[in-house]
């Protein structure tokens, strides 16, 4: 690839590869690490690239393997999973996600607590239905594309998304009962 | 999806498009790229004499194998005998062929005392199953030696008396060991010399009269 091509890939799919990267790992500098990793991955198989959609089905595939390289090793399992403070100072860097009760919430006076509630409710989820409630929800891909970027069967897919649903259901339920 | 499932899609994908990569990494991955881009360019740019040269090389080694391969062909010329030392007034030619493993080491042999085994006469060219030699006599006859994986070692310093006799014999016609011959196809006259399993033979050019040719033989072993 060319470096000009290679800056409006980058630039293109740097934000997608890092919020898979955040949602999978919840911490920020390792999602940040991870999607340094991916594209550095990217420049040295760039040949491998047939087109367009394959560069996306790549790169989050790609992210994923790296995501779980990250699970795996000895280092994070020593560390803290989640800095909350890193986190949350991003949103406050962001301004923040637009009021929740709009969608959710019918009471304005709940905007402070409801903001960022599915995001973290999604990072609640076991490991493996977050990346398909992420690709689905948030990618808008299908069901046969989740399957083939994350190498598992179409009804494997479903079936992490219809339990990940029921999941959210119930924290979103019992959030609110609180 | 019900409508529930639809608003938390939609309030998910609000809350994710608040997520950014901070500037800062991101330009700092996008210069790494770029970096490591060029890096790998000048690369591949640099790799490709190091293809080239190894084509050569592998190309170079091809040839030489077919080489042997062509040397190790039978010659049947008659002028040279597997496992046989050859003297001739023409380049000598050496015959490459599979030895046992036991076979002696010529480069050793010749290289520690080869003037031990012919007096006066030098190494021209040795290898690891053939040695030829050149007489300091003024013809420019050589004697070109090759083994048949016999062992070489026990027999060399019995190799000059015994082949002078048989020389002798030979040109009486008495000999057993050794035969005179000349080629059919270009008159060159040799002598073939066997004692265990060295074999030796001495050649001259057609031109060159039998007489001479032994006297020669015979000088130069007497050096």
């Amino acid at each position: 690839m060319t470096d000009e091509e290679l800056t409006r890939v980058y630039q293109q799919y740097c934000d997608m590869v890092y919020r898979i990267a955040l949602v999978q790992t919840r911490n920020i500098s390792q999602a940040e690490d991870i999607q340094q990793d991916v594209f550095m991955a990217l420049v040295r198989y760039s040949d491998r690239i047939r087109d367009e959609e394959h560069l996306k089905a790549w790169l989050i595939r790609v992210t994923q393997n790296a995501c779980k390289k990250h699970f795996r090793s000895m280092w994070i399992k020593l560390t803290v999973l989640y800095d909350d403070s890193l986190y949350k100072e991003q949103e406050e860097e962001s301004g923040g996600a637009p009021p929740m009760e709009e969608m959710i919430s019918p009471d304005p006076a709940e905007e402070e607590t409801e903001t960022g509630i599915v995001r973290e409710v999604v990072e609640q989820l076991p490991e493996n239905s977050r990346a398909v409630i992420h690709l689905f929800y948030y990618e808008n891909l299908s069901v046969k594309e989740i399957a083939r970027c994350l190498g598992i069967t179409e009804q494997n897919v479903k079936t992490r998304l219809s339990r990940a649903r029921d999941q959210m259901r119930k924290i979103i339920g019992e959030r609110k009962d609180e | 999806m019900s409508n529930q499932d639809t608003a938390k899609r939609t309030v998910y994908q609000t809350e994710m498009d608040s997520v950014h990569l901070s500037e800062e990494k991101a330009n700092q991955t996008l210069r790494l790229m770029l970096e490591e881009n060029r890096k790998l360019k000048t690369q591949e740019h640099k790799e490709k004499p190091k293809i080239s040269s190894r084509m050569w090389t592998y190309c170079a080694a091809v040839a030489a194998a077919c080489l042997v391969l062509a040397l190790a062909l039978p010659w049947n010329g008659g002028k040279t005998t597997f496992g046989s030392v050859r003297m001739s007034g023409l380049p000598a030619v050496s015959v490459a062929r599979g030895i046992g493993a036991d076979a002696p080491d010529f480069e050793t042999l010749f290289s520690v005392a080869p003037e031990t085994l012919f007096a006066g006469w030098s190494i021209e060219a040795c290898g690891t199953q053939s040695v030829t030699l050149q007489g300091k006599a003024a013809h420019e006859a050589r004697l070109e030696i090759t083994r048949d994986g016999t062992d070489l070692t026990a027999m060399v310093d019995d190799v000059k008396p015994p082949l002078l006799t048989a020389l002798e014999e030979a040109k009486t016609g008495q000999g057993r060991d050794c035969r005179l011959n000349r080629d059919p196809d270009d008159g060159r006259q040799y002598a073939v010399y066997q004692r265990g399993g060295l074999y030796i033979t001495l050649a001259a050019d057609e031109s060159l009269p039998e007489s001479d040719f032994l006297r020669i033989v015979q000088e130069m072993m007497a050096n």
